[in-house]
């Protein structure tokens, strides 16, 4: 009988680039990540799309869907913390890198992506959060992971 | 940390019971600390001070559960809780009651214990007064136990 994966002791190392994209250079493509946000990281939602074209010809008998690269999103929220403050304030537009190690059953992957959106959130009494945004697979990378 | 409520308890007794404001005003014509005055969840029969039945006015407060879960992170270990209480001071009166002696001082102890930043014994918590209540029981004899409640949340990081 197949077993239910508990998600306990995911592992997330997250790495941002000095530079933004846009400056360019070799402070723009991020290091390999080290630090360790696994005791901040409220969620992480990873998800990867494939892009297609159709290519239907007329003795098709279905659709001709084929595969031309992938893309996707990974979505995190985190807790600021109160020595570091938010880490992806003011961010938007640096490439990242985000490891995730499943505590349970999967491998280790490194996503890597464009940091598209940041937010923060304020609320009186509550603690703050940030949530972002990382386009996976932005100019700077050729893969979506590694 | 195992068990953030018991401290948290323990700070809310502690502020309310070495103010000597509130203490002159939970006194009324007696002594100031003549009885304890202040009591998690009910008042006792016999006060540990005065060794005596507890006279109104008093304060009594109460655990109301939490608000919502506990948050986690992905470590596993719990980063957030928030639990309530209920802080009520009550009085007593023959036919028509008055809330003046009980409004001054929930309102010293809304001083005491309302939006206050603390870090005691390794936690911290801001406290946040969320809604209030007047509560109030009519004896057979007549007599009616009345007073003012104060609803506080306390935000805790763990």
């Amino acid at each position: 009988m197949p077993q239910p994966v508990l998600t306990s002791e995911v592992s997330v190392e997250i790495s941002i680039a000095d530079d933004s994209q846009a400056t360019g250079g070799a402070g723009s493509v991020p290091a390999t990540p080290t630090v360790n946000y696994e005791c901040q990281a409220k969620s992480v939602k990873a998800t990867i799309t494939a892009r297609t074209i159709d290519l239907t010809t007329l003795c098709s008998e279905t659709e001709a869907t084929f595969t031309t690269g992938l893309t996707g999103t990974l979505d995190l929220e985190l807790y600021v913390d109160d020595t570091l403050g938010p880490i992806f304030a003011y961010k938007t537009g640096f490439l990242c890198k985000v490891k995730v190690i499943p505590g349970g059953a999967g491998s280790t992957l490194t996503y890597q992506g464009l940091i598209t959106d940041s937010s923060l959130t304020y609320a009186p009494g509550d603690v703050e959060m940030e949530s972002a945004t990382i386009k996976l697979g932005a100019f700077g990378f050729t893969q979506v992971y590694v | 940390m195992s068990f953030e409520p018991l401290i948290i308890s323990k700070w809310i007794y502690d502020t309310l019971s070495a103010d000597s404001t509130l203490a002159t005003l939970l006194a009324g014509s007696k002594a100031p600390n003549y009885q304890q005055g202040v009591y998690l969840e009910v008042a006792p029969e016999k006060d540990p001070i005065s060794q005596q039945m507890p006279q109104l006015p008093y304060i009594v407060y109460s655990r109301l559960g939490s608000e919502g879960s506990d948050q986690t992170v992905l470590c596993g270990d719990r980063y957030y809780t928030i639990p309530l209480y209920r802080i009520t001071v009550w009085d007593q009166k023959n036919g028509s009651i008055s809330y003046q002696r009980v409004n001054n001082i929930i309102n010293r102890v809304d001083e005491l214990l309302g939006k206050q930043t603390v870090t005691v014994s390794g936690l911290t918590f801001l406290s946040q007064r969320y809604d209030t209540d007047q509560p109030f029981e009519i004896g057979s004899d007549g007599r009616v136990d009345y007073g003012l409640s104060l609803l506080y949340r306390f935000n805790t990081a763990i």
